[in-house]
């Protein structure tokens, strides 16, 4: 993991107590130099030297710091107590709050005009962020999507979408156009529509270019199909005629199909390792695991020995780690009629599997999971270590957890059904709500997910399984993925009476920033930051940090003359 | 825009034919039509020229289609008629997705036309053909000159602006302020920092 990541940096520390008990004390100059020390974060300063410059004392040995940084530190931002219904596009409608661990959530949503006097100098964080996310007009390309994947290390990204001109760089005729034969045959049937294209943008190193789905399979132009994952040679796509499937595998430079591989008609819940090239589905009539090397196509199959009452066409979602030892199937929500929640499937290196599957009663959980992720937990993907932990959501968007490390050096019949899973506290309590979204982290320990309920996009460090931004997101979502070093959200809207919807960016990169140190902001951020001050032109936080590294930049010129 | 360019988009006079042996230029238009069509450009100049029955008399195609010979294309009938060799071109090279829809077919000409007409302000302003979304402003750059007068900044707008912006600015909105650094720039700065950190 970089190590430039600082999620709320001194909450552990407990620098924030002791910078509330410096602030009612009234010894300014010692906040602000205890403000300054490398376990503080550039937000925490930012609350620190806003509450000074609006409060009644003033500062001696940092009158120079806070009267050149005074402009950005108004205090002016207000956030909606309810979830806005209209879909906004105003920079202005946008909000961020930021909640750490240990600080009161109605200290943390309240807005600051409606604050009581008596507590209107009291350090909140949340006042330092201003309006700054989901930035439409920011991808190459038309900005609509019909499909999207991101790769699994984040670099990549692939949508479909219908446009007329396609994705080049720097003017490079990349363009690959389908056979004569198969835009006539295509037209044919789907006259009035532009071609149907697939975009791939490459963030490290940056890079675009389009093919038309036409040379994949003439077919695809006028059928609706989905992509399914992605890495630097391959995209994968599934394609279904009715109920029969076919996962195709096609080359991401032109659009060549590679593979095509046939899922049969009774394919349920699926699961593609991208990594390992491994497909991984089940078999709702034959009531089996089968798993589908794509490098040499080889199938194999491990029965599900489903429990009396439950149907293998209520499993609604399949989980594997990324060596794809250790697995979880869920049980659909709204199969209640056999009582069971989930299984855990082990796939051992001689190809044996055992099953065992967990009953709603044994674990106390009344309700089923909607959605599950696996991650790492703050750990290089490349890392041999087996610490990672599966990440369940039902349907009110409570997390629980599975960590890896209980199944650990255990047999399936030794676990302990009742500390399998564990809540994740802060995600408790939401309203019930379909369709949860979740993305996680390549390189950073982050798991995101999307309250449709109530409007939320949350972000978690999955290191400590704690809390660390809620960002109000003003649309429906239907899918979101961490790229470009996990600093970029990448979000689709929720299609309504139509195929495609919009794609929006989050710049996380913005929160990353203002966690770090006050010390640590050089002029390599810099480049960074004028982008985000572009977009986000009237964010105080930004202006902070840039006036904050220009004063720097000063007194360093000072100190070596 | 390079003179190779701006030959073709101002004159379509199709010079590249001319220097192709005569039984390479049916299947040059062809190539140019079909697999060669990368910018909104391109299409525009081929629906153009099936426009053109004057361009269409100087390209003659080959023997193996005047007789009636199975090609490339399978069997078209050579005709000496101009209106039936003008349909002769328009079924066989316009895409059928813009043939069959008259405002798209529509729009393109438009598009030319207005490219023709301020060439010369849009290649100062920096204008690229291959732009994603320059389609859109070609076409509301008459109303943009219509509302803010003829003026340096509305081809600049129209160069710079993403589409929305500029249909907005067009009806009458202020010229935005600069706009954002592409994501290139964005990305560009975020791996040089994120590879020096880790090195």
């Amino acid at each position: 993991m970089a190590d430039r990541i600082r999620f709320g940096a001194g909450r552990e520390t407990g620098i924030f107590a002791e910078l509330e008990d410096l602030r009612a004390k009234g010894e300014v100059d010692k906040l602000i130099t205890r403000a300054l020390e490398p376990d503080s974060n550039l937000l925490l300063m930012h609350e620190v030297l806003a509450c000074v410059e609006n409060g009644p004392l003033s500062p001696k040995a940092h009158k120079r710091l806070l009267k050149e940084l005074a402009p950005a530190l108004q205090r002016a931002v207000a956030f909606p107590k309810k979830r806005k219904t209209r879909i906004g596009d105003s920079r202005t409608d946008r909000h961020i709050e930021v909640a750490f661990p240990g600080q009161p959530e109605a200290a943390i949503s309240g807005a600051p005009e409606e604050l009581p006097p008596e507590v209107e100098g009291i350090l909140d964080r949340s006042r330092s962020l201003g309006p700054f996310l989901l930035e439409e007009d920011v991808l190459p390309g038309n900005g609509k999507a019909e499909s999207l994947c991101a790769s699994p290390d984040g670099s990549m990204l692939a949508y479909t979408t219908w446009a007329a001109v396609p994705l080049q760089e720097d003017g490079r005729r990349r363009i690959r156009s389908a056979p004569a034969e198969a835009l006539s045959s295509s037209s044919a049937r789907s006259p009035s529509v532009p071609p149907k294209m697939v975009n791939i943008i490459s963030f490290d190193p940056y890079d675009a270019w389009s093919f038309r789905v036409g040379i994949i399979q003439p077919e695809l132009e006028t059928t609706n199909f989905e992509l399914v994952g992605l890495d630097h040679d391959h995209l994968y796509a599934l394609n279904s005629t009715g109920i029969h499937k076919w996962l195709l595998d096609v080359d991401i430079h032109d659009g060549t199909l590679r593979g095509s591989y046939d899922l049969c008609d009774h394919c349920g819940a699926f699961f593609l390792d991208v990594e390992g090239r491994r497909v991984t589905f089940i078999d709702t009539v034959s009531e089996v695991v089968s798993i589908l090397n794509l490098s040499d196509a080889a199938l194999l199959s491990y029965p599900l020995s489903l429990p009396s009452g439950l149907n293998a066409k209520d499993l609604n979602a399949v989980e594997f780690n990324p060596n794809g030892t250790t697995g979880v199937v869920l049980v659909a929500p709204r199969s209640d009629s056999s009582g069971v929640l989930l299984a855990i499937i082990r796939i051992s290196q001689g190809q044996e599997s055992t099953i065992r599957w967990f009953k709603r009663k044994e674990m106390w959980i009344d309700k089923g999971f909607e959605k599950g992720r696996f991650s790492l937990r703050g750990l290089p993907r490349d890392s041999a270590s087996e610490v990672g932990a599966f990440y369940l959501v039902d349907a009110t968007n409570t997390i629980y957890t599975l960590p890896l490390s209980i199944l650990t050096n255990k047999k399936l019949d030794e676990i302990d059904p009742a500390h399998l899973l564990s809540p994740i506290p802060a995600s408790k309590g939401g309203k019930k709500a379909l369709f949860p979204v979740m993305a996680v982290g390549a390189e950073r320990p982050l798991l995101v997910t999307y309250d449709m309920a109530a409007g939320q996009l949350r972000v978690w460090d999955t290191s400590t399984d704690s809390h660390l931004v809620t960002i109000p997101c003003p649309v429906h979502l239907e899918r979101m993925d961490l790229v470009a070093h996990d600093t970029l959200l990448i979000t689709k809207s929720r299609s309504t009476r139509r195929t495609w919807d919009d794609l929006a960016v989050t710049f996380l990169d913005f929160f990353f920033l203002a966690g770090q140190a006050p010390t640590s902001l050089g002029n390599d951020c810099i480049p960074l930051l004028e982008p985000l001050a572009a977009w986000a032109p009237g964010n105080q936080l930004i202006d902070f940090m840039r006036r904050l590294i220009l004063l720097a930049g000063e007194y360093t010129k000072e100190a070596s003359a | 825009m390079n003179n190779f360019l701006a030959r073709r988009v101002l004159d379509v006079n199709f010079e590249f034919l001319e220097g192709l042996p005569a039984e390479d230029r049916w299947p040059a238009l062809l190539e140019l039509s079909q697999s060669n069509r990368t910018s909104w450009m391109e299409t525009a100049l081929i629906i153009d020229a099936a426009d053109n029955p004057v361009l269409l008399e100087k390209i003659h195609p080959p023997p193996s289609i005047q007789t009636g010979s199975p090609s490339m294309l399978g069997t078209i009938p050579f005709t000496a008629n101009p209106s039936e060799r003008q349909e002769l071109y328009w079924e066989t090279v316009v895409p059928s997705f813009i043939k069959d829809d008259r405002k798209r077919a529509s729009d393109y000409r438009r598009a030319l036309q207005i490219l023709r007409r301020y060439h010369d302000e849009l290649d100062q302003a920096g204008f690229d053909p291959y732009a994603d979304g320059l389609f859109t402003n070609l076409l509301k750059l008459p109303k943009a000159i219509e509302t803010k007068s003829y003026s340096e900044e509305v081809f600049t707008a129209a160069v710079r602006l993403k589409t929305r912006l500029f249909a907005a600015y067009a009806s009458g909105a202020t010229l935005p302020e600069e706009s954002p650094t592409s994501l290139k720039e964005y990305l560009y700065a975020l791996n040089q920092r994120y590879h020096g950190s880790e090195a």
